[in-house]
């Protein structure tokens, strides 16, 4: 019994990393745009197709190292997908900037069909899932009686050093200041001079790169990948931030592992539950929505109006 | 008095014309019509993909040349306005020839009969979003409820769809309802991710409620509607002359669309209507005076997924199968798109904006699966650059008794002895 | 401009208070207007003016203490928002609130017909009886309209975001005199307004007050408060710390020193 429970622990730390990465973008975005960016999710596909691209040139060029082309497939991954994310800043959104919400909320939806479908159509059997590489799936250690998975340990600190970096980002330099500014009053930002179009287009490069790492990470765990798999992350991710705070960069960062300790939750305790856990995060977020929506971190603020 | 006059041009006039003046405008009206109906008739005709893309980039281009031609457009609207009645017999009467003119291609018509469908599901929608302003990202929970409803309705208690098909609205009123409740405490983003997780969830509920919507095996074998016996698939022959079934349904689909015309035109008219574009416009100034917020999102909320599940019924017992996966995000996001893409709270727009996206894709099959990148590059681009729709929503100017205003204007003269050109008017 | 001393009390706050997380915006507040009178409200920013508004309008709860209104001394906290306006009180907003796509005329529609239910039946089979009234209706906002002459009227069948400033704070008043309120708010009603368009809403003001509606007003132009109110409130930090005649409260130490700090007081 103990060594489920450090099981389903391990687990919810590992898919909790992914969960905060992507919602990190959320948050973010967010704040600098209030913008929900549902081609988010579709950033994180992408992130999954880059790092199996990596791989496939890296067998190519004959590299064996399984830790190096890991790397690479982070670094590749993060730097296209900031690459998109900035360009559909600069395509998408910045036209509609300041629109009603619908306009933004229909432009980001449309910006994530154009993805997925773009990656379905001219990827390679785009349409079939892939089996992603991951060098190390089969190795595990013992620890007591507790099996622990390589890959496991390793996203789990991966994911912590990435969000602690972001945080030292956000919290110490003047690009988190920047950001975090714009976040809080946009026009006053502005007005203290400070280039509002390039925080964005930094935000989106931030973002959307940790996204490219979660898809990474996405592949090495669960070893496939899809075109159509980005919606469902993106409906975690947003729950995260949503639980978080919407907008409160700190308090994405646990709102992951909030999410995930309630999938690892349903599935242990509920019988089918696994069917069910998708319903059970949803609820998590109307739910946050409707009676904390300022988050789980901070009180309920008064009502306005 | 200079403002009597500018009063006297909003106000509708009597109608001064003369027989023959009368006569020379309705047939230029009409012929009007005719002459678009016929382009629509030969594009949806259209197989050729080339031919396809070519008589798009066409309607591109009329749409930005209209909009660039002011003159052509008052031209049309005052001649609208001026015939209203008459426009729209000569356009019923279009819509009813239609499938006439496609006899020996059924496919057509039940194409017909789909975008009647959705123009009642996209008008159920615009009275939640349109008229109320209450964003709802989730409207296939209530396609799936009327359809799941009706049709099982039918296939388990035999029911006749005359009766599902109300009590499938109702069912879908009843899922608005529900989620009226944690949506009246939410607004703008968090409005839409609420209603985006419903659809989520409901989805997700379709496809594990095996003993209610049989899962992902779907609603199979659903009977079509029928009248004193004689079922909807077998087509009435006059004479020689045997007319496909899809022409039932086709006819069943406009009716119930021209009726949902009816009550969204007397919904907005209304009251009620007001009122909702009131909470649209600010929700705070409505309640303080006086507008029941909360019992009007309710109203909007279940009147739109009524129709929603109106549409649900009619499109499970012409199609016959039920399945979850026609109630999934991407659905809502069509209907969301429609009403967008219409201009929203225009209703006509809407129903342009239903029929324009359940063609379009159909006639662009040889493209295959490139078309949904191609929607949502569209979707995009309008978003962009008209994101207002097709025919926004213009004030509807009501028609007023001009001596009424022009006697208070004469009575009170009081502010006009102010000097003019004051810096009176400071524009914001 | 000899105000009525034996006139009733037409709202009273009583020991109202409103904490905002910590920040007592309205502070052991009591009050009472008079009916028939025009009272005006002064003070620094941030001294509660606007909250004692919202509170009054049932936009927040208070946090305690009771705003009681009319001779029933009905307590407006028990109150929905949406039931107020059908008390007698109507307000317009310093930050202003129209409709903007909906057109002048609605605008005032809305604001008279809005407690009488707009049922769902009626709205589909439109009887006789409804035509009429809606008609009624429409007659009775034109007259409204007129009362800012050929300014408001002349645009009636525009949507209100096409009028000029000082227009659309002339249609929030005649929105509020639509729904015939016994007490009307007006918060900052000459914001942003030149000296003769001020002078123009004093007129306004005087004329509403002349058809028999109470008036409680927030502002800060001390002309428009001398030239038009009866009795005056001074703020200061979320509770009254001066009332009486325009010269009386101007002249108070206490408003003194909350305009100009303690040392200008002192001196």
């Amino acid at each position: 019994m103990f060594e489920t429970w450090i099981q389903q622990l391990v687990n919810s730390l590992t898919i909790g990393g992914m969960y905060t990465l992507v919602a990190v973008g959320f948050t973010l975005f967010f704040g600098v745009l209030r913008l929900i960016n549902f081609a988010h999710g579709e950033v994180f596909m992408l992130g999954g197709f880059t790092g199996l691209v990596v791989a496939w040139l890296a067998e190519d060029l004959g590299i064996e190292s399984g830790l190096l082309i890991i790397f690479l497939m982070f670094v590749f991954s993060m730097a296209v997908c900031a690459v998109i994310g900035a360009l559909m800043e600069r395509f998408a959104y910045r036209p509609v900037r300041g629109m009603p919400v619908l306009i933004m909320l229909v432009t980001s939806l449309a910006v994530g069909i154009v993805v997925r479908e773009a990656v379905k159509e001219f990827f390679p059997e785009g349409a079939n899932p892939h089996a992603f590489y991951s060098p190390f799936k089969y190795d595990s250690f013992n620890l007591g009686s507790v099996v622990l998975d390589y890959t496991q340990i390793g996203l789990i600190l991966t994911s912590i050093v990435l969000v602690y970096a972001v945080y030292l980002l956000v919290a110490k330099t003047w690009v988190g200041r920047a950001m975090r500014a714009t976040s809080e009053d946009l026009d006053a930002a502005r007005m203290m001079g400070i280039d509002v179009d390039i925080v964005i287009r930094n935000t989106f490069f931030l973002g959307s790169a940790l996204g490219g790492v979660a898809g990474v990470m996405n592949g090495l765990l669960y070893l496939s990948i899809r075109f159509d798999m980005g919606w469902v992350m993106a409906i975690k991710g947003f729950t995260a931030a949503v639980v978080g705070g919407l907008g409160n960069i700190y308090g994405a960062m646990f709102g992951g592992y909030i999410v995930a300790a309630v999938e690892v939750l349903v599935v242990a305790l509920i019988p089918e539950g696994s069917r069910y856990k998708d319903v059970f995060v949803f609820l998590l977020l109307i739910g946050v929505l409707v009676f904390r929506p300022s988050g789980l971190l901070r009180a309920p603020e008064q009502k306005v109006g | 008095m200079p403002e009597v006059d500018f009063i006297d041009t909003q106000v509708a006039r009597e109608d001064t014309r003369t027989l023959a003046e009368k006569a020379r405008d309705r047939l230029a009206l009409g012929g009007c019509q005719v002459a678009l109906f016929a382009a629509f008739l030969v594009g949806i005709a259209l197989e050729d993909a080339i031919l396809v893309t070519g008589f798009l980039l066409f309607i591109v281009a009329g749409a930005v040349g209209w909009g660039r031609m002011p003159k052509l457009n008052s031209w049309a609207r005052n001649h609208l306005a001026r015939d209203k009645r008459f426009a729209q017999l000569v356009l019923l009467a279009l819509l009813v020839l239609f499938p006439f003119v496609f006899l020996d291609n059924p496919y057509l018509i039940h194409l017909g009969a789909l975008a009647a469908i959705f123009a009642i599901m996209a008008l159920g929608l615009n009275i939640t979003l349109g008229f109320c302003g209450l964003l709802d990202v989730g409207f296939a929970v209530y396609f799936a409820a009327g359809a799941y409803a009706s049709s099982q309705l039918a296939v388990i208690f035999d029911v006749s769809f005359w009766i599902g098909l109300p009590i499938g609205g109702l069912t879908a009123a009843f899922f608005g309802f529900l989620v009226a409740w944690p949506a009246l405490r939410v607004s703008d983003h968090y409005l839409a991710l609420v209603t985006l997780g419903y659809g989520l969830i409901m989805n997700l509920l379709h496809r594990n409620f095996t003993f209610l919507t049989h899962g992902t095996d779907g609603v199979i074998n659903i009977p079509p509607p029928s009248i004193f016996g004689w079922d909807f698939v077998t087509p009435i022959e006059i004479g020689d002359l045997e007319l496909p079934f899809q022409m039932n349904f086709y006819f069943l689909a406009l009716i119930i669309t021209v009726l949902t015309v009816f009550v969204s035109i007397r919904l907005r008219d209304s009251n009620l209507g007001r009122q909702w574009e009131a909470i649209r416009e600010d929700e705070v100034a409505a309640r303080c005076f006086g507008v029941n917020v909360r019992r009007l999102k309710i109203i909007a909320f279940s009147t739109g997924a009524f129709f929603g599940g109106i549409g649900g019924a009619v499109f499970a017992h012409m199609i016959g199968f039920v399945h979850p996966d026609n109630f999934v995000l991407l659905t809502s996001i069509m209907i969301l798109a429609m009403v967008i893409i219409g201009g929203m709270g225009n209703i006509a727009g809407v129903v342009v904006g239903a029929v324009a996206l359940t063609l379009i894709p159909e006639r662009l099959r040889e493209f295959e699966d490139l078309r949904m990148l191609l929607f949502g590059g569209a979707l995009v681009l309008i978003m962009i650059y008209r994101p207002q729709g097709l025919f926004p929503n213009s004030r509807r100017r009501r028609e007023l008794q001009a001596e009424k205003i022009n006697t208070l204007i004469a009575e009170s003269g009081r502010d006009d002895a102010e000097a003019p050109g004051l810096p009176d008017e400071v524009k914001v | 401009m000899a105000a009525d001393q034996t006139a009733a009390t037409l709202l009273a706050s009583e020991a109202l208070t409103k904490n905002f997380g910590g920040v007592l915006a309205v502070n052991d507040l009591s009050l009472e207007v008079r009916e028939g009178e025009i009272t005006a409200i002064i003070g620094p920013n941030g001294s509660g003016k606007t909250t004692f508004f919202n509170l009054i309008m049932h936009l927040y709860d208070a946090t305690s203490g009771q705003i009681l209104f009319g001779g029933e001394r009905r307590n407006l906290l028990d109150l929905p928002t949406h039931k107020i306006n059908a008390q007698g009180l109507a307000r317009t907003f310093q930050t202003l609130r129209l409709f903007p796509n909906l057109t002048v005329l609605e605008n005032v529609l809305i604001a008279m017909s809005s407690h009488v239910n707009a049922g769902f039946l009626s709205a589909l089979v439109k009887p006789k009886s409804l035509r009429q009234q809606d008609k009624d209706a429409e007659e009775k906002a034109l007259e409204t309209l007129s009362m800012f002459g050929a300014r408001l009227i002349s645009m009636c069948n525009e949507p209100a975001s096409s009028l000029s400033y000082a227009n659309r704070r002339r249609l929030e008043i005649a929105r509020c005199v639509a729904s015939q309120p016994r007490l009307i708010l007006l918060d900052e009603p000459v914001a942003g307004m030149n000296p003769t368009e001020t002078r123009g809403v004093i007129e306004d003001i005087q004329r509403i007050h002349e058809k028999g509606h109470t008036v409680l007003l927030i502002e800060h132009d001390m002309k428009l408060v001398e030239g038009v109110a009866h009795r005056v409130f001074a703020f200061d930090h979320g509770t009254k710390i001066a009332e009486g005649s325009f010269r009386d409260v101007s002249t108070h130490p206490a408003v003194i020193e909350a305009y100009l700090g303690k040392r200008a007081a002192r001196h």
